[in-house]
């Protein structure tokens, strides 16, 4: 026999169980009560009617020019968008670019540093020296031949020193 | 065929044409979901200005991040994401308050006081029933406090269940399940005059 504790004990579980949150004897209790107390079952519709009610009229107009300010936003060319990103198409197409822009820099890198003017040698200040030298000694003109063979035993000795082969 | 799938080509006819930056298309995607968006936005912010202007927020992002929508066919499901996300921006951003009930006890002079919204309409007896019932649903849905608005909006005027509610909004089932439960024992309370039982 159900009893008014009963009840006051079950509708406050009602909410609950009219969302199905109720879990093992509660659920059990309050299906039972509810099937057998006409009281409790009709507090119960009540819950399911408000819910009813609630979404047969609670949405609400949005306001009149909801459209034009999207619009005019969507449409303003100094705006920047909040989350741009091209279509896929452009994306892949963007990535091929890019690509091909990275290899042209490597290839135009690699050009520039075989083609860079190397640093001069020890061997090459050398023979600059007896080269200038040999060019003030011919304005002499006798000992010019001699000088130029000389020039060229000291620029041979020092590449092969700079190579570390003597 | 199902009116659900009608609805889903629809969808994707104009997200397509939207994603090659055709404005009327995107146009009438607009008309078709901006009820629920401002609904989704006003449920989960309960200001009618910063409803507004969220809302518009929503619909420019979905303009301009169109191109990465991958499942054309769920463009409302996605836009809902984008909305819910703008709104906990929003609320994440803006200076925190206090909501308090109108079922909350106030006091002056050490007795009880009973609070209540000024209603700026003229009498109900001037009103059609229908709309009297519609502003008295929507002051009750007003008077709850954001976290259960947000359930009520969710679940009762868009219909999500709970699992999704619980993944957007990024908390345990059983916390929605008992907003749900609390949400609707303060509006059954307080929408009592209206519900047929």
């Amino acid at each position: 026999m159900e009893t008014r504790v009963d009840c006051e004990y079950i509708r406050g579980l009602l909410a609950d169980f009219s969302e199905d949150n109720l879990l093992g004897r509660a659920a059990r209790r309050a299906r039972d009560h509810v099937a057998a107390c006409e009281a409790c079952a009709d507090e119960l519709k009540t819950f399911e009617a408000t819910a009813d009610l609630v979404r047969e009229k609670g949405l609400r107009e949005p306001p009149v020019g909801l459209w034009n300010a999207v619009y005019n936003r969507i449409t303003d060319p100094a705006r920047a968008p909040s989350v741009a990103r091209p279509a896929a198409g452009l994306r892949l197409r963007l990535r091929i670019g890019a690509a091909i822009a990275a290899l042209s820099l490597v290839i135009l890198f690699g050009l520039s540093y075989v083609r860079r003017p190397q640093p001069p040698s020890v061997a090459n200040a050398v023979a600059a020296e007896y080269v200038e030298g040999h060019a003030v000694g011919s304005r002499d003109g006798l000992f010019a031949d001699r000088f130029s063979l000389t020039s060229v035993a000291a620029l041979a000795e020092a590449e092969q020193r700079e190579n570390g082969r003597l | 065929m199902s009116g659900g799938r009608v609805v889903e080509y629809v969808d994707v006819d104009l997200v397509r044409r939207t994603k090659t930056g055709d404005v009327e298309a995107f146009e009438q995607l607009f008309n078709r979901y901006q009820k629920r968006v401002y609904n989704i936005v006003y449920g989960m912010i309960g200001n009618e200005n910063d409803a507004a202007e969220l809302a518009q927020d929503v619909f420019v992002r979905v303009f301009d991040s169109i191109a990465t929508l991958r499942a054309e066919e769920a463009f409302f499901t996605w836009v809902r994401t984008v909305a819910i996300n703008v709104c906990r921006d929003h609320v994440r951003r803006r200076v925190p308050f206090r909501v308090e009930s109108l079922d909350e006890k106030m006091s002056y002079d050490g007795e009880d006081i009973i609070r209540e919204i000024a209603d700026p309409a003229v009498g109900p007896e001037r009103l059609s029933e229908q709309k009297e019932t519609e502003r008295a649903v929507h002051r009750a849905i007003d008077s709850l406090s954001g976290e259960h608005r947000t359930v009520v909006v969710l679940h009762h005027l868009e219909g999500m269940d709970v699992q999704d509610i619980a993944k957007a909004l990024g908390c345990p089932t059983g916390t929605v399940k008992s907003r749900l439960a609390r949400a609707r024992e303060e509006l059954r309370r307080k929408l009592a005059g209206y519900v047929e039982s």
